[in-house]
């Protein structure tokens, strides 16, 4: 694979071998056991050291399914903010970009940019192993940058978290907002603002 | 007096591949109650109805579950036919057959791989996932689709399979067999499997029945209840078809169930390509449902029966879609059977009913 | 048999524990209950099914009750009955009383109550409140959903259905 190598500081320990963690927010299935599959011989992730860890604070990657409904939005967050810089995230799917064919259910909030900030989309119904590899390669770039930034003291760059059409906000999840890397824009409407 | 904990399970854990909650109940190590918590995977989708025609629902009816997706094609479509009292080919209904079959076959080899991870067996997680490669690969050379196949319709199949290309899939699964008996083999055979599973979540017959518990759960505990018996489609073609059982009723006896319907769907397959008829495939379909028409159908996903409830109302969208699967009914013998278990069987348990929380959830 | 011919039987609500009885005492099986959203006249219709092996003969009672009506649990006879009349009292307002194992209205975490009684295909996105105490709502009630056109239910839903399709239909 040929990935820019963005290290200034000598051979990054992030692309070497970062771990996965992967949930399924409401997914019919069909793309989790294509996130699975990428793991077994044929599509082989583990070739980039890729291990697929239940623990969210040994992740670097996470790999999220599904149009996120009620119930799930809760551990999204929680498993998001458990894990530790850098960290990356990846919608899987066509029903995680944007909610699928469910997007206007009653109990679907249309993706997982709704819910935490997302760095790759991987479209499909169910996403193609190739595809999610291709989005994982991506993603490991991103990641490079992350720790690029975090080792230079620069702030991270997040994406934004796409909240509904019109309000766009940006979530802001990392604890201690003094220290709180990226600038926060206070949303057009509705002024009770986005700062934690 | 042991003093009682409460220990939650999932929904996020290693060895779940779906998110599903339970809260165990436990006196030192044994589980006392357990009370499943769904919900993670609700999506509404029965809402729907009111947005998508009765033929574009067939979209939607496949995307209630990845792993059971051509079943849910089959059962909705068998569902809208029953109710518009429309005759499919005879040619389709073998063709549904033999990818239902096929379906079957890589819910179970899933299923294994699942389980032998849990049991830290990783490599042949591995050997059963790519040995599934070779079922998807023919998904993908007939229909272009390897989890979510776009293929039965109201009306019969979407395109015709020609008999070479059947030839070609049964010649496949031939050559898989081997592997598979191996893969099956390593895993039944093993001592420390048998030995954790052995005499593990055991449900009585008796229960089985009281509980309503279906597919190789129930099948396992000496019920041979199946929908494929009862003469349907395809079905009835079968010279000769008895549901896999066991009488042990424990963990062990359930992967053994499930192990042998692998094989018996090679041979329903082999069998059905051999004898399947010559003819159209599709029927083109009139009209809209009539007011106030219902029907219930019943199929046999890899986990159990599953049922079909369609309430139509004169107008191309249908008034009412209701899907009842297996899971469902078997969430209630699960906590049952999680009774009187230790903590450290729970995730066996669990894996053994081979839980497809997004099925039953919509 | 190629189709699969299920009763339906028109009942009164009240019956149905009579029935349930019966049935198990015929060993019969339970297949499911669930409800139907409210017809014209605004009357729910829950539907029990049940099966006998022996016949292979599915049987579905019906029986059409006001909204928020209650009516008795099955998970007393069949105890797999709780989890599909704990889904029925969270989309549908149905009380059912004595079920085996009561969630109380927590089955589902939904948007909002009885989220299936509402038959607008477009409906309004709630007010959802952000985790730091700002708020927000998304699209106005009566505009469509983004990307969604509004179908016309009188509309054919086939091609050569509509009525200026030019000749007879060609053969299929």
């Amino acid at each position: 694979m040929s990935v820019k190598d963005t290290s200034k500081k000598g051979a990054s320990y992030v692309k070497k071998s970062p771990w996965i963690i992967h949930y399924d927010a409401a997914s019919c299935n069909g793309c989790d056991i294509e996130v699975l599959a990428s793991l077994t011989p044929l599509y082989d992730v583990e070739r980039f050291g890729i291990i697929n860890t239940g623990n969210p604070r040994h992740a670097d990657i996470f790999l999220v399914t599904g149009s996120v409904n009620e119930q799930a939005k809760p551990v999204i967050e929680q498993i998001y903010s458990q894990m530790v810089e850098p960290k990356v995230v990846i919608a899987c799917g066509i029903c995680a970009c944007s909610g699928g064919v469910f997007k206007t259910c009653y109990n679907t909030m249309g993706g997982i940019d709704q819910v935490i900030p997302v760095d790759v989309y991987v479209p499909g119904c169910a996403v193609r192993p190739e595809a999610l590899i291709d989005g994982v390669v991506r993603a490991l770039d991103i990641l490079e940058q992350k720790r690029a930034a975090m080792d230079a003291g620069l702030p991270v760059p997040t994406p934004e978290v796409k909240l509904g059409v019109e309000t766009p906000r940006v979530l802001h999840t990392q604890d201690d907002p003094d220290e709180s890397g990226t600038p926060i824009e206070p949303a057009a409407q509705g002024g009770e603002g986005a700062k934690r | 007096m042991a003093k009682k904990t409460l220990v939650p399970f999932g929904p996020q854990h290693p060895v779940l591949p779906e998110p599903v909650h339970l809260d165990l109940v436990l006196e030192d190590e044994t589980v006392v109650q357990a009370v499943p918590q769904v919900g993670y995977v609700h999506r509404g989708l029965e809402n729907l109805v009111d947005k998508r025609d009765f033929q574009q629902f067939t979209y939607i009816a496949e995307r209630i579950c990845g792993i059971c997706s051509f079943g849910h094609s089959m059962g909705y479509s068998q569902a809208v036919e029953n109710l518009m009292g429309i005759e499919v080919p005879e040619r389709a209904e073998y063709l549904r057959v033999i990818f239902h079959e096929m379906s079957r076959m890589h819910s179970h080899l899933l299923w294994l791989g699942l389980a032998a991870d849990a049991f830290g067996f990783e490599s042949l997680f591995m050997h059963s996932w790519r040995l599934r490669e070779r079922l998807l690969d023919i998904f993908e050379r007939t229909t272009g689709g390897r989890v979510i196949l776009n293929f039965c319709i109201p009306g019969g199949v979407v395109h015709d399979i020609e008999n070479t290309e059947l030839e070609a899939i049964v010649s496949t699964l031939r050559g898989m067999r081997e592997d598979y008996d191996q893969i099956a083999a390593t895993f039944l055979d093993d001592a420390s499997v048998r030995s954790r599973l052995s005499g593990v979540g055991y449900l009585s017959k008796a229960d089985a029945r009281t509980y309503g518990c279906v597919g190789p759960m129930a099948r396992a505990s000496g019920w041979d209840v199946d929908v494929r018996n009862n003469g349907l489609g395809a079905y009835s073609a079968l010279a000769d078809f008895k549901p896999v059982t066991s009488q042990d009723g424990d963990c062990y006896a359930r992967c053994q169930v499930r192990v042998e319907e692998v094989r018996q769907s090679i041979d329903i397959i082999t069998e059905l390509a051999s004898k399947i008829p010559d003819g159209e495939t599709l029927v083109k379909i009139k009209g809209n449902p009539a007011e106030g028409a219902e029907s219930l159908t019943r199929i046999e996903q890899p986990r159990g029966e599953a049922i079909y409830y369609i309430k139509g109302n004169g107008t191309k969208f249908l008034e009412r879609c209701r899907v009842r699967t297996p899971t469902s009914t078997n969430i209630p013998g699960m906590c049952a059977t999680l009774g009187g278990s230790d903590l450290a069987d729970v995730p066996n348990i669990v894996l053994t009913i081979d839980p497809c929380i997004s099925c039953s959830e919509r | 048999m190629r189709f699969q011919d299920t009763k339906f039987i028109q009942i009164d609500a009240q019956d149905i524990l009579g029935i349930a009885t019966a049935k198990r005492a015929d060993d019969w099986r339970f297949l499911e209950v669930h409800a139907n959203r409210p017809n014209k006249e605004g009357k729910v219709e829950i539907v029990w099914s049940f099966f006998d092996d022996r016949a292979l003969q599915a049987v579905a009672y019906e029986a059409f009750v006001d909204p928020g009506s209650s009516v008795d649990s099955l998970s007393g006879i069949f105890p797999c009955a709780f989890m599909f009349e704990n889904e029925m009292h969270d989309l549908y307002d149905i009380t059912v009383r004595n079920i085996s194992l009561d969630y109380h209205g927590n089955f589902y975490q939904v948007t909002c109550d009885a989220p299936m009684m509402d038959r607008d295909a477009d409906k309004p996105r709630r007010t959802v409140s952000l985790g730091n105490g700002g708020t927000y709502a998304t699209t106005a009630p009566d505009a469509p959903v983004q990307g969604e056109a509004r179908q016309d239910p009188a509309a054919p839903a086939h091609e050569d259905e509509r009525p200026d399709a030019a000749g007879a239909a060609t053969g299929e």
